[in-house]
């Protein structure tokens, strides 16, 4: 988080700016996750939007996320949440599985659950919780637990959409498993559509 | 002279022409064939070795691998989210458990079983293994909490097994096995490492090489025979060091076979190793066939030179082929051009002085060939001369008296025929009515009649050293000279004795005709001899004779006897009385002699004559 904190008073802006509304209006920010060398769209990249300035507190919603077990894998393998809120992990796979995470601010084992089943476990703390299996190696996915209930996933096509979100300024961050973007900062006016393209580039060794 | 000197085609230049390419040939032959034989033990060790080494390195990996899947085995056995996933029972859990487990060791099998042997999971050989690892009674030991080491075959794949129990705490989970195939790609590894060719049988059976699948066939029929691709109860009569020699596609490999026996003893099949005998010799072959090369090359090096060297030989020779030729032709004149310092230029320096020498002899001798000549010629004359003597001398002979041959061949020079006086005695004899007959014989018959008569008395002349001195037409004179002055007068009354004789036989033997009587006369004493001298303008004519009063009273004594008697001289009665029986006549008157003589005649004349 100290991190995040960080970046948000950093970077360079590219940006379209829309016209200034009445902060009751929401406005849209779309764009595209792309690959800063290669050009690719990058997809699983998780984007969100921070206010400026005082966060609000958000409430976590009243229906949990869900992130099955199918096919030996977590599904899906990204999934952003807003802090506070449960994850299911339903089995709908043909084997037993587990899930644990040995992530600092979010430790949890659950043991192995035949197919069919469920178990659930609430994520109150910020950050990133990767969570494993305990019999297959290979199963991996990653949970972005956020502040702000503004937060999208790039799909394949590298596209995303961020729900309607109030005017104001914002740092827009983006998270990806290998690559590395910088925040930005936008200003997002009522009733405007922003549209941003985020270049990442490969994480240097410290990150 | 053009036979010994034409060089047949088999000349001294190719007899050395053929001894060097010959020697060099052989020389080469040996050569290749020492480096041949070296060359073949020494890959053929080399092979061997690096079979030998090449088991080694497959006995090490399969003990390694050993090693590495019991430490793994070890590892697993105790691992958590194994135990975990083992502990579900859920064979589909398990298994997806243990394809992670699996692909992080990269094992090519990998199971496990539960506490009542029934198999939960396997990866790696499929249903086979399933029912391999049902009927497995090595399974049974690690139900029993013992890690345990096998070799499987599973369908067509051995297998490097191990097994270990999967426990929790004091109980037993099951069993976890996990096993390395031996097959082609470990197969292939060890080849890249090895360079041999491996492969895996069991039987007759290949179940695993590093040959393409095109040459199974051809090992097979290699393996034949060779004992190793037996069952496995004669596998162990295999000897792990014995190599053999199989041929497979034309190519020569030396074999060597591992026995495979699982870790309870169990022989379940054989490593073949094998190395190309014909690769291992290809770089000593290209050697070979650089010296035989480099050899080719010599040998036609040599063959020049020797070429050279023996035209080098012959042609001196062929000098003194020729300088042999003109001195056969007798041409001393020519002489042998050859300039070389060697035994060959020796020999011709030396024959040229030989040449030298030989005309200087030649000539010498030529010369002393006319000198003969020359003396042969007046040989020859003489020669002739001579002959013409011994003719003259042959014929003259019957005309010389033998006495005057005597004095000549004593002293040839200078005869002693000068007149000298000697103790001789001289027997006369006349035919007795020589002119009666004459009458009424024919010249011719007379002349015959003469011949036969005194021919018959030559013998006994000659017997006693008679000499015949003259012949009148109806006498002779004979003359008989000796030392001893009794033994000649003996000699003459012996030869009248035997006249006697002969002239009875004949006068017997010629019945028909009227007999002949001789009347002789002998007489003894000094006579002069020698020779009477007539000498004119136009020659000589000598006379070798006795003269004097004894050979007038002879020849006085042979006209008084008559009747065939023979007188004697008063001399040679003297001389003869102690020999002959005589008969003295008195004294009595001859011609020309005033003094009467006394004569004597043989006693047994009469007798003899009369009867």
């Amino acid at each position: 988080m100290i991190r995040l904190a960080r970046r948000h008073t950093l970077g360079c802006v590219v940006l379209l700016l829309g016209l200034s509304t009445a902060r009751a209006t929401p406005g849209s920010i779309t764009g595209q996750v792309i690959h800063a060398t290669e050009h690719t769209a990058i997809a699983e990249a998780v984007v969100w939007a921070e206010p400026v300035g005082t966060m609000p507190t958000f409430p976590p919603p009243a229906q949990p996320a869900e992130m099955a077990q199918a096919h030996l894998a977590f599904v899906p393998r990204v999934l952003p949440v807003l802090v506070g809120t449960t994850v299911a992990f339903p089995n709908r796979d043909t084997v037993y599985h587990s899930v644990f995470s040995f992530a600092r601010n979010q430790r949890f084992e659950i043991g192995l659950y035949p197919s069919g089943e469920s178990r659930s476990v609430t994520l109150d703390t910020p950050g990133l919780v990767k969570v494993f299996c305990n019999i297959h190696d290979q199963m991996f996915g990653a949970i972005l637990v956020l502040p702000t209930p503004y937060f999208s996933t790039s799909t394949a096509q590298g596209t995303f959409t961020l729900p309607p979100i109030p005017a104001g300024d914002y740092t827009l961050q983006v998270w990806h498993e290998r690559l590395h973007g910088a925040p930005q900062p936008i200003t997002l006016t009522a009733g405007g559509t922003t549209t941003v393209t985020l270049a990442l580039q490969p994480k240097r060794r410290d990150e | 002279m053009q036979e010994w000197n034409t060089v047949g085609r088999w000349g001294l230049r190719y007899k050395i022409f053929a001894l060097m390419g010959s020697l060099i040939l052989s020389l080469l032959v040996a050569t290749l064939l020492v480096v041949g034989l070296q060359v073949n033990r020494a890959a053929r060790h080399r092979v061997v070795t690096d079979l030998h080494r090449t088991r080694q390195q497959v006995e090490a990996l399969q003990q390694l691998r050993y090693q590495s899947l019991l430490a793994l085995s070890h590892i697993l056995s105790r691992e958590y989210a194994l135990r975990n996933a083992v502990s579900t029972y859920d064979a589909p859990t398990i298994f997806s458990a243990i394809q992670s487990f699996q692909s992080r060791i990269q094992s090519d099998v990998f199971f496990v079983v539960d506490d009542q042997g029934g198999v939960l999971a396997s990866i790696g050989g499929g249903q086979h293994l399933d029912e391999a690892l049902a009927r497995h009674s090595a399974r049974q030991r690690a139900l029993s909490g013992e890690e345990a080491l096998h070799i499987w075959q599973v369908q067509r794949t051995l297998y490097q097994v191990v097994t270990a129990p999967l426990t929790i705490g004091p109980d037993l989970l099951g069993t976890l096995g996990i096993g390395y195939a031996i097959d082609q790609s470990v197969l292939q590894a060890l080849q890249t490492i090895t360079g041999s060719a491996l492969t895996v049988l069991s039987g007759d059976t290949i179940l695993a090489s590093t040959w393409p699948v095109a040459l199974h066939p051809a090992l097979a029929r290699a393996l034949e025979g060779t004992g190793w691709a037996a069952d496995a109860s004669a596998l162990s009569q295999v000897t792990p060091d014995e190599v053999q020699t199989l041929s497979m596609a034309g190519e020569t490999y030396l074999s060597l076979a591992i026995p495979l026996v699982d870790p309870q003893q169990q022989p379940v099949g054989v490593y073949l190793l094998q190395k190309s005998l014909d690769q291992e010799l290809a770089p000593l072959r290209r050697l070979q066939r650089t010296l035989l090369g480099t050899g080719v090359i010599a040998l036609g090096v040599a063959l020049a030179v020797s070429f050279f060297m023996a035209r080098g030989v012959t042609a001196p020779v062929q000098a003194l082929v020729e300088g042999a030729a003109a001195v056969g032709r007798g041409d001393y004149q020519y002489r042998v051009a050859v300039r070389s310092r060697d035994e060959l230029g020796a020999l011709a320096r030396a024959y040229n002085t030989m040449t030298e020498q030989l005309a200087a002899h030649v000539a010498a001798r030529q010369a002393a060939y006319r000198e003969l000549q020359q003396q042969t010629q007046v040989l020859e004359a003489s020669l002739r001369k001579v002959e013409l003597l011994e003719q003259v001398q042959t014929h003259l002979g019957k005309f010389v008296p033998a006495s005057v041959k005597r004095l000549i061949e004593t002293a040839p020079e200078a005869p002693a025929l000068e007149k000298q006086d000697r103790d001789v005695t001289v027997l006369f004899l006349d035919i007795a009515g020589y002119t009666r007959l004459s009458e009424h014989t024919s010249r011719v018959q007379m002349n015959a009649l003469v011949e036969r008569y005194f021919s018959s008395f030559l013998d006994a002349i000659y017997t006693h050293h008679g000499d015949i001195n003259e012949t009148a037409g109806d006498g002779l004179m004979i003359l008989f000279q000796e030392d001893d002055p009794v033994q000649h007068a003996i000699n003459a009354v012996s030869t009248a004795l035997a006249i006697q004789h002969q002239v009875h036989t004949l006068n017997h033997a010629a019945e028909h005709t009227e007999p002949v009587t001789i009347n002789i006369g002998i007489n003894s004493g000094l006579a002069a001899v020698g020779s009477t001298r007539f000498e004119g303008l136009t020659g000589a004519r000598w006379t070798y004779t006795a003269s004097g009063r004894v050979t007038n009273l002879a020849a006085r004594l042979a006209e008084l006897a008559t009747h065939g008697d023979i007188y004697l001289g008063e001399e040679t009665a003297v001389r003869v009385k102690p020999v002959f029986p005589l008969r003295e006549l008195g004294k009595r008157h001859v011609k020309n002699v005033q003094e009467p003589i006394a004569v004597y005649t043989m006693h047994l004349n009469h007798a003899s004559q009369r009867t």
